[in-house]
């Protein structure tokens, strides 16, 4: 009888041990371990090894750091009082009034700039995207009303579908100053809402700076809010939006076209209102991104280098990063603490105290001028 | 003895802005998470890293914190997977001399090992001396027992809940943790630490 029972108890001694066994079980341990000298014994011997290696003293955790974390918590805690809504969908709720239509136009223009880009550029989206707008395109329709609903050889159209895959010089330009228009106008109308607070508390640039920082900081916040919009996007689509235009030129017709079809490639049904967020700064999300890749990246190289003038570079790279990113607690304090006389904790401690000496002060946001910005050279 | 707030509330407190409820459970476990990050990576820098890398994830995965889970299993898993990654890095970096960190670290500790207000002298200096070979022990033992080990007898964290952290049934975690065991008795005997495991341990009660 004790032999039947013996694997089986020697299978809880692990969880009598520590004691993770209900006291009925414990208590018939016991009792068979009273009877058992061979799980006794097992019993002594995992007993022994825990009882060795108990003497291993717990480490207090390093007081470096724990500042830094807290500070840190105390802002994301913040937010999350301040706004009920996730942070993302949060902004992107807050952009769609701001964009409406000059949303569109920029999208249009953008996407055709990376339709220039062979990705994922899809032929059969693409004849979508050429067919489905094809009825509500007043501005070919009035130039050539005859041969643009009669033939397809028509040399607009053609180009137009030329345009998706290996887009001419001319248009590209165009739509490469647009986009970079249409970032800028995106950092300018970034600003006064749930973002604000937190680069509002995590930096505040002495005036001097000011131009700078918040081209790099707002871009940043643009890029989570485009980021926000482009996740978005992919349940609810942009492709009303699109519809809704009313846009003024054929550079602009075709924008519409191409972005008529990368609404296509989130969702071919598209509803809803306009989710302006989306396109308006595409390639931010990728820069978001990008970003915290770098931040990752840097932070295992920190974690795997040893002290030294390489790890305070690499500190120095990820404060900023972290910096631009709004969370530029760990790697700044750490070069503080650890690396006071490199050059770049000192750059840090200049830049720090300019901002103490300069209270935050609201930034007008400008999404009416931003409509000029980017109508202009949409319209050329 | 006060009621104590569970850490599982606590975290959805700190999700819905309150910082305070966050410090409560750092003061709680961040020295149980660093000691295992210490243990699983064996290197006091790195520890530092992965264990600020650690709590700075757990403020930023707030949002995703899941009540049914608890809050250690979580923050271990956390913690354990930025070991796995840190380690990785590592035996890329260091190919060559697998022992080389832990030596060093070793050597560099013997220094400054006195426990602060230990039983007594007599305890602590045998302690000084048994730390770097139980040190060495624990390192010898392959990750996926070591930390296993760790979890449960540094961390005090279940063997059903390791076996979310680590990702395995709770019967391949115990059996990871008898393996643990016996590779650390046999280890304990070749360093010589064996009159320990037997008899001292019952003296010193």
């Amino acid at each position: 009888m004790m032999k039947t029972d013996t694997p089986h108890i020697e299978d809880k001694l692990l969880d009598f041990t520590y004691g993770e066994l209900p006291a009925a079980d414990a208590q018939a341990v016991k009792a068979h371990l009273a009877a058992c000298s061979a799980c006794t014994q097992a019993l002594a011997s995992i007993q022994g090894v825990r009882r060795v290696m108990s003497r291993l003293p717990l480490e207090a955790a390093p007081a470096s750091g724990l500042e830094s974390l807290l500070g840190y918590a105390e802002q994301a805690a913040r937010q999350a009082a301040a706004g009920p809504a996730p942070h993302r969908p949060s902004w992107v709720r807050w952009l769609i009034p701001a964009f409406g239509l000059t949303a569109t136009v920029v999208i249009g223009v953008i996407v055709t700039s990376r339709a220039r880009a062979p990705v994922g550029l899809d032929q059969s989206r693409v004849a979508e995207a050429v067919s489905a707008p094809a009825a509500p395109m007043p501005p070919l329709a009035a130039a050539s009303p005859a041969r643009a609903a009669s033939q397809p050889a028509d040399p607009l159209a053609m180009n137009g579908l030329r345009d998706l895959d290996g887009a001419p010089a001319a248009k590209g330009d165009l739509a490469d100053k647009v986009r970079v228009l249409a970032k800028k106008s995106a950092s300018r109308r970034d600003g006064p809402e749930p973002l604000r607070e937190k680069d509002a508390k995590a930096e505040a640039p002495a005036p001097s700076e000011r131009e700078e920082q918040d081209e790099g900081r707002d871009f940043g916040a643009a890029e989570r809010a485009a980021t926000g919009g482009f996740k978005r996007s992919e349940a609810g689509p942009p492709a009303t939006v699109v519809a809704q235009a009313a846009p003024p030129a054929p550079a602009v017709a075709l924008g519409r076209l191409h972005a008529a079809n990368a609404a296509g490639a989130t969702s071919s049904a598209g509803l809803v209102g306009p989710s302006g967020g989306k396109g308006n700064k595409e390639d931010a999300p990728s820069d978001d991104r990008n970003l915290e890749s770098e931040e990752q990246a840097l932070a295992r190289a920190i974690a795997a280098s040893s002290p030294g003038t390489r790890q305070a570079e690499l500190l120095a790279q990820l404060c900023e990063v972290q910096e631009r990113l709004g969370r530029p607690e760990y790697a700044c304090a750490r070069l503080q603490r650890d690396y006071p006389a490199h050059r770049a904790t000192q750059a840090l401690v200049a830049r720090r105290q300019k901002r103490e000496q300069a209270p935050e002060a609201a930034k007008a946001s400008a999404p009416a001028k931003a409509k000029v910005d980017v109508a202009e050279p949409a319209a050329q | 003895l006060a009621t104590e707030i569970p850490d599982e509330q606590l975290m959805l407190a700190f999700r819905s802005g309150d910082a305070r409820a966050f410090e409560t459970l750092v003061r709680r476990h961040r020295s149980p998470v660093f000691n295992f990050i210490l243990r699983y990576t064996g290197g006091r820098a790195r520890a530092e890293d992965v264990l600020q890398e650690t709590w700075l994830k757990v403020v930023r995965s707030a949002k995703e914190y899941e009540p049914r889970a608890r809050f250690t299993t979580w923050v271990y898993t956390i913690a354990r997977n930025l070991c796995v990654d840190s380690a990785r890095k590592e035996s890329y970096r260091q190919a060559d001399s697998i022992d080389a960190p832990v030596g060093a670290e070793e050597g560099r500790e013997l220094g400054e090992l006195l426990p602060d207000g230990g039983p007594s002298p007599d305890r602590a200096a045998h302690n000084v001396r048994l730390r770097p070979l139980l040190e060495r022990a624990l390192q010898g033992l392959p990750a996926e027992q070591r930390e296993v080990f760790i979890l449960r007898e540094y961390s005090g964290v279940a063997f059903k809940d390791i076996a979310e952290v680590t990702g395995v049934p709770e019967n391949t975690v115990k059996s990871r943790m008898r393996y643990a065991l016996e590779g650390l008795r046999k280890r304990l005997e070749e360093l010589g630490v064996d009159g320990d495991m037997a008899a001292e341990g019952r003296a010193a009660g």
